[in-house]
């Protein structure tokens, strides 16, 4: 984590232009009625997950280096093993990809997907695309761990010269991918119900704010009060199973609160379900080096 | 649910598209409602949808917060808006949803509950609304703490540390010094560490902010606050959703030690001295904060007071506190007169006032309460004040100390004037108390007044008049702030429920034989609320109705009309019936409820007698039940036999109303401050001042006493005592909100479909005012306004201008006096702002006139005015006392009070009996007491008059209530113990001994008045030799006064209940047991010798024969330590 932060954001910035010129993203027609389907492809090539390794290292090295400034001006020191890149990442990804099916489960491959839908909305560019219909100012980073507290991913995006939230729930599943969808929905669920509203409003005022141009932080008390805002659950499956994201779900989708297109669920289908998370594991540590420059003799 | 001052706060909102100030009253208001609906198992059956409600809460919330805390560049006035907005808005959809799935418990603080609980609680502070602030936290304590992680424990610390800054309790942990952050565990993420690096920064803060505050440790706090800000410019560069949560307690921490250091007590502009920081110091551990209310005045008018000031505020919002940091600060180099419209709220001043500046050195807060009958005792007047003592008593008690002891105003700092629209109420007492308050300013060259109401509307004017008459500037200071809110609403019935109960009965009551007439049956309870405040509006959306879940008794008759049978529903008889139901309902559900009867005092015990409020009550097993358990002993012993009282306590009910011993009074007032009783039955009395807030106020009826004659003025008091009832709805620190519901005289309904406002609000019209709602009028007006007209007739005096007439001292040498009186009226200084000197001076020429030719007309030597000066009777009573006493030719003077007493009953006798009656009798109902004759037209018979004097006699030799009850209304014993009905024996006599104890001390006074001048004259004058006054007999009659007054004729007795025990029998059993040495004539000697015979027998060191029973004498020595002396 030693390098320079502008040098870190430069390979950040390559990755997120491979990754963007790799990934498709298509808005599904027909609509199916009670949301919009966006449908991810391409990100399963040896280049896009190699880039996806070197971003979501990034990510983490940027993490790192964040904890470790600010544990240094707190404490007047660094931590005695500060600089462990390494064990970061194999923390969040494990040492090898043969760990138990346990934690590729609920932790390794849940944490990649978190990471996705943050890929996402950054290859996007700052441009309106397919995800979120309108300029992205500000995005939260991943959680370090997928069991922290919060939710997995909120953007702030200009709607009609306002700022508007953007709420992301990813999911990843080889074979049930439609109950964790359900889940995701209940989490919106909670949102509507405003149970979440803390969370929300804790992370804009903090964290997000601060990333706006002057004109949209003005409005910020009237972004809470319009409360204009928009779901995006980001979900990984695989090919084999039988989840189809187009089905119409009238009783679960269809009862958010928010209009039908602000109701936008990303499918990530992949061909080889593990391959994928594999390699993208792979990636990542194969892309500490990357971040780690050597120590000057 | 708002009052002027909280509607105001939301006018300052910030504009957000869409936002209208009153809708957000309206859904905060449903969400208090859905909250008492939820607490009190009331269905809400009207007004806007409860999710609805909460969505707009919350964003409201949000948008506010956002706005409030975390911009800068926003105005104090209005970040206080926003912030108690935003907290209310929190707090009141706190527990509307279960908390939400998978939230880990690692500590408190990330669970939605805790954070939303400890941040809306922050946001209060910052508004301004601390006891608001720690009444949200009441739940974050059943939830589990975190230990494991380091991280868990430094935030459990921050929570803890938090929660006592809101509370201003104790900071935990060690003074004097900042607590290091701890090395985390080997296992720690870097992200783990930070947060618990600023989670010990916001402990470290808020400790030392709070102890800062509470005046225990001022070290480090610099240094903590300091690294929390630069905690949160660290956290603000590194921008990380992963610290937003502590980033966000961090700023408003903050926040809160802005907003606190604004308003600590410790900055409150002092003196110099050691003497006043030593008291600051010692009040801030209790008090640390002064309330939004006080800031004006303190920054305005202290140190000194340096000027004066007329401070609105409503009940329960500071008043107090305000007069108290003024005494504290005039005591230093002064006295204080505290100004206070009853005896009991005087006895309550004393004793809270005591306390508070105990640690005050050298402080002494005396109480003058009694009447304001004449008497030239030492111990009863106002003397020499020393410095630091302040005196607490009525106007007409202060009246007595201007005449006697003028001198004593010399070295006055501070009067403070509490209930001041005392002076625009009718009947003599208004024009008394502004005659006081003008006499105050005239002699008193150093005071500064603290004029305090809760119900003034025009502060500023009164303000102007404080400045004219000193030329001393002086502040006007209206806030109507209050810390609780109360939803305001009508009770009656659910109409659909109450149509089909109706139709029911109908077709029962068809069933039964043509004789039955009637039947009873019931209908559900209903309430509406209105959503805003007072009742202005009366669109449906302003509304809500609450369905109370229990049922209450109507009735249906039938009448006979054409052959066929015409249906009514009546209501007569449903007002007490539904006031008990209601009482009882809601102190089941954990209410702490007043229970207001304002057209009948005896019907506060037969109300009371119908409540159920809870479990029974287990005196013995509190220090507070003890000690009331005390005062019910000391009431039986006062009564004769086991107070009805007794019971209703031990069924968790007390009653207020002025039938009641002061023993009763003071045991139900405990009973319901200290939380043993649920529920407190009251009459208007209660009105005035006391401090016994609520949680729920019922209303059971609009009118105030029985009045054959309603006038403008009476309507305005019936008004202001209904307002004041409905204003103690709301308990700070015990519950943010309140409810008050007044039940109409006649019942009404109301359904969802309509909710029949219009009615309600007709029946109920009290409703549509704010608390506010009193102009301050000068009763002395009229007067001034005919003196300057040249118009004013002496035959048509009104009581007030007589009563104006008799205050002023007359007499060349004292013309000047009076002439600076009247230029320091309020009311001569409305009348002519410009030339108030030329009025006083010819209001006092014109009264002189009209007084020389009254005394002229009436045969009257000239000295008879200084009786009237001195005793405050009318003049056409002093001249009738006067004939009496000169046509009774009396030559041998009595040496005894008995002796005095008779020779008074005889001077009543020989006056014409209309003239007594308006003296003695006026207005007070005689029939069933054995002289009853004395009340009637026409000559009474022989033993009316001994039998009035054998009552009154026994009275003052200490027999108890029912035996005097036995001869006076011939009732056989045992006597009727019963109190729900004003003609039973024991209601009958108590009311009877309370009026004479007043009217008749107060024309003993004026016996003593007539005799004390006339032998002062009598030196001069031969003409007056008759009224030479030998000192054998001059003792006994400055006696007479108070022993009427106190029920106490001997010496011993008299000096007991004056000096060691205000109860009467209790005062007689102790002289019996500790008789007054012969030896001890002078006053304060023998108040030396009672006191120090009281400490000996507290301590045990002797023991009263006469009081036989162990278990009452220790209720009275309790009863005696509670009370001091």
């Amino acid at each position: 984590v030693n390098i320079p932060a502008g040098e870190r954001a430069a390979r950040l910035g390559e990755a997120v232009a491979v990754l963007a010129g790799a990934a498709v993203l298509d808005e599904h027609e027909p609509c199916p009625g009670s949301h919009i389907v966006i449908r991810v492809t391409g990100i399963e090539s040896d280049e896009a997950v190699g880039a996806l390794g070197t971003y979501l290292t990034g990510l983490i090295a940027g993490l790192v280096a964040v904890d470790l400034s600010i544990t240094e001006r707190y404490v007047g020191a660094l931590p005695a093993d500060a600089g462990q890149l390494r064990s970061e990442v194999e923390r969040v990804v494990g040492t090898s990809n043969d760990v138990a099916d346990h934690f590729r489960d609920t932790r390794r491959n849940p944490w990649i997907a978190e990471c996705l839908a943050h890929v996402l909305l950054m290859i996007a560019g700052g441009e309106p695309g397919p995800c979120v219909p309108g300029r992205i100012w500000a995005v939260t980073l991943p959680h370090d761990k997928v069991s922290q507290q919060g939710l997995d991913l909120v953007a702030v995006y200009e709607d009609d010269s306002l700022p508007a939230l953007c709420i992301g729930e990813s999911k990843a599943s080889e074979l049930s991918a439609a109950p964790h969808l359900n889940r995701s929905i209940r989490l919106f669920r909670e949102i509507d119900a405003r149970d979440r509203d803390y969370q929300i409003r804790v992370v804009m005022i903090n964290s997000l704010e601060a990333h706006l141009p002057t004109e949209l932080r003005e409005q910020v008390p009237g972004m809470f009060w319009r409360d204009r805002r928009l779901y995006m659950p980001v979900i990984g499956y695989s090919a084999a199973s039988d989840f189809d994201p187009t089905t119409n779900r009238p009783t679960t989708f269809g009862e958010l609160l928010v209009a039908l297109d602000r109701r936008r669920c990303v499918a990530i289908e992949l061909n080889d379900f593990h391959t994928f998370f594999d390699g993208v594991a792979d990636a990542m540590r194969a892309a500490v080096d990357v971040y780690v420059a050597e120590e000057p003799e | 649910m708002f009052s002027a001052a909280t509607r105001a706060y939301f006018d300052q909102l910030p504009e957000l598209p869409g936002l209208d100030a009153a809708d957000a009253r309206r859904l905060l208001s449903a969400a208090y409602a859905d909250v008492l609906a939820a607490r009190d198992g009331f269905e809400r059956a009207a007004g806007p949808p409860a999710p609805e409600a909460v969505a707009f809460l919350r964003r409201l919330a949000a948008a506010l917060e956002a706005h409030a805390v975390f911009r800068d560049g926003v105005g104090a006035d209005e970040r206080r808006a926003a912030a108690f907005i935003a907290a209310e808005s929190l707090s009141l959809t706190l527990g509307t949803e279960t908390e939400v799935e998978g939230e880990g418990p690692a500590y408190r603080l990330l669970r939605r509950p805790v954070f939303e609980a400890i941040e809306s609680a922050l946001l209060y502070v910052i508004g301004g609304f601390e006891s608001n602030g720690a009444l949200t936290l009441t739940g974050i304590e059943s939830f589990e703490r975190g230990a494991n992680a380091a991280e868990a424990v430094a935030a459990e610390e921050a929570l803890d540390t938090m929660a006592a800054l809101v509370r201003l309790s104790p900071a935990p942990g060690p003074a004097g010094q900042l607590r290091p952050i701890d090395e985390g565990g080997g296992d720690e993420s870097l992200t783990a560490g930070v947060r618990r690096a600023v989670f010990t920064r916001i402990s470290n803060a808020a400790a030392t902010h709070l102890r800062w505050l509470r005046a225990t440790d001022d070290q480090e706090r610099e240094d903590a606050i300091a690294r929390l800000r630069e905690s949160v410019e660290i956290l603000a560069e590194a921008n990380a959703a992963r610290y937003a949560d502590v980033q966000h307690l961090s700023r408003l921490v903050l926040r809160v030690v802005e907003e606190t250091e604004a308003r600590a007590l410790r900055r409150v502009p002092r003196p110099p001295g050691d003497q006043y920081s030593s008291y600051l110091q010692a009040r801030a551990l209790s008090r640390p904060l002064i309330w939004p209310s006080g800031t004006e005045y303190v920054a305005e008018c202290l140190p000194g007071p340096h000027q004066h000031a007329a401070v609105a505020l409503p009940t329960g919002s500071g008043k107090s506190f305000i007069a108290e940091l003024a005494a504290s600060q005039a005591l230093l180099d002064g006295w204080v007169l505290y100004l206070v419209p009853t005896n009991a709220l005087a006895v309550q001043v004393r004793r809270d006032l005591a306390t508070a500046l105990n640690s005050l050195e050298g402080t002494t807060v005396r109480a003058f309460v009694g009447g304001s009958e004449y008497t030239e005792l030492s111990g009863e007047t106002v003397a020499d004040v020393e410095s630091g003592t302040v005196m607490v008593m009525t106007p007409e008690k202060c009246a007595l100390a201007l005449r006697r002891s003028p001198q004593a105003f010399n070295t006055l700092k501070l009067c403070v004037f509490d209930e001041c629209h005392l002076i625009s109420e009718a009947g003599g007492r208004g024009v008394l108390a502004e005659l006081v308050a003008a006499h105050v300013l005239a002699i008193a060259p150093e005071v500064r007044f603290l004029l305090l109401s809760a119900m003034i509307e025009n502060p500023e004017v009164a303000a102007e008049w404080l400045a004219a008459a000193t030329g001393v500037a002086a502040l006007a200071v209206r806030t109507p702030w209050r810390p609780t809110r109360t939803l305001r609403g009508v009770l009656g019935f659910e109409r659909n429920g109450l149509r089909a109960a109706a139709e029911t009965a109908q077709a029962a009551l068809a069933e039964l034989p043509n004789h039955r007439k009637n039947l009873a049956f019931s209908a559900p309870y209903a309430a509406l609320v209105n959503l805003q405040g007072a009742w202005t509006e009366l669109g449906d959306d302003e509304y809500a109705l609450l369905v109370l879940g229990e049922t209450g008794d109507l009735r249906l008759h039938r009448s006979a009309a054409g052959g066929n049978w015409n249906y009514e529903l009546q209501d007569d008889g449903y007002l007490n019936p539904t006031l008990a139901d209601v009482a009882t309902l809601l102190s089941h559900r954990g209410e702490k409820v007043l229970a207001f009867v304002p057209r009948n005092r005896h019907h506060a015990f037969s109300v009371a007698a119908s409540v159920n409020g809870g479990d029974p009550l287990d005196l013995t097993a509190s220090a507070d039940g003890v000690l009331i358990d005390a005062y019910v002993q000391l009431a039986s012993l006062e009564l004769g036999a086991p107070t009805v009282l007794g019971d209703l306590i031990r069924g968790r009910v007390t009653v207020h109303s002025s039938a009641l011993t002061d023993a009763e009074r003071t045991a139900s007032e405990l009973a319901f401050q200290r939380g043993l009783a649920n529920v407190m039955v009251a009459t208007g009395t209660l009105a005035q001042g006391l401090n016994l807030p609520a949680t729920a106020v019922l209303v059971g009826g609009t009118e105030v006493g029985y009045s054959a004659e309603p006038d403008a003025d009476a309507e305005t008091r019936v008004r202001a005592q209904l307002l004041n009832a409905i204003g103690r709805s709301g308990r700070p620190g015990i519950a943010n909100h309140g409810i008050a519901l007044v039940i109409p005289n006649h019942a009404v309904s109301f359904s969802a479909e309509n909710l029949n406002t219009r009615l309600a609000l007709q029946r109920a019209a009290v409703l549509a005012y704010e608390d506010a709602s009193v102009v301050l009028t000068s009763r002395l007006g009229s007067l001034v306004a005919l003196a300057l007209d040249g118009a004013i007739v002496g035959d048509a005096m009104s009581t007030d201008e007589m009563v104006a007439y008799t205050y002023l001292p007359e007499g060349e040498a004292q013309d000047a006096l009076a002439r600076r009186i009247l230029g320091r009226t309020f009311g001569v200084w409305r009348a002519r702002p410009d030339a108030v000197d030329d009025a006083a001076q010819t209001v006092a020429h014109a009264l002189r006139v009209v007084g020389e030719g009254f005394i002229a007309a009436a045969d009257a030597p000239t000295w008879t005015t200084e009786v009237a000066y001195r005793s405050g009777l009318a003049l056409p009573d002093v001249f009738a006392l006067h004939r009496a006493v000169r046509n009774r030719q009396v030559f041998e003077l009595p040496a005894d009070v008995e002796g005095w007493f008779t020779l008074l009953i005889d001077m009543l006798r020989s006056m014409p009996l209309v003239r007594v009656q308006a003296l003695v009798f006026g207005g007070i109902s005689l029939s069933g007491l054995r002289f009853s004759q004395l009340g009637e037209p026409g000559d009474p018979e022989e033993g009316s008059w001994n039998a009035f004097a054998e009552t009154i006699r026994r009275y003052m030799r200490g027999e108890t209530v029912s035996a005097i009850a036995a001869y006076a209304t011939t009732a056989d014993p045992p006597v009727d113990q019963g109190r729900t009905v004003g003609s039973k024996p024991i209601p009958k006599t108590l009311s009877f001994l309370q009026e004479m104890a007043y009217r008749l001390s107060l024309v003993a006074g004026g016996l003593a008045a007539l005799w004390l001048v006339g032998d002062e004259q009598a030196h001069a004058d031969e003409g007056a030799a008759a009224w030479a006054l030998p000192p054998e007999a001059r003792a006994p009659l400055d006696l007479l006064p108070l022993a009427i007054r106190c029920g106490a004729a001997s010496r011993s007795s008299l000096a007991w209940y004056r000096f060691g025990m205000r109860h009467r029998v209790a005062a007689h059993a102790l002289a019996r047991s500790f008789p007054l040495p012969d030896e001890l004539t002078d006053d304060g000697a023998t108040r030396e010798w009672i006191r120090d015979t009281r400490r000996r027998w507290l301590d045990g060191d002797i023991e009263a024969a006469e009081v036989a029973d162990p278990s009452l004498a220790l209720a009275l020595r309790r009863a005696s330590s509670f009370e001091g002396v």
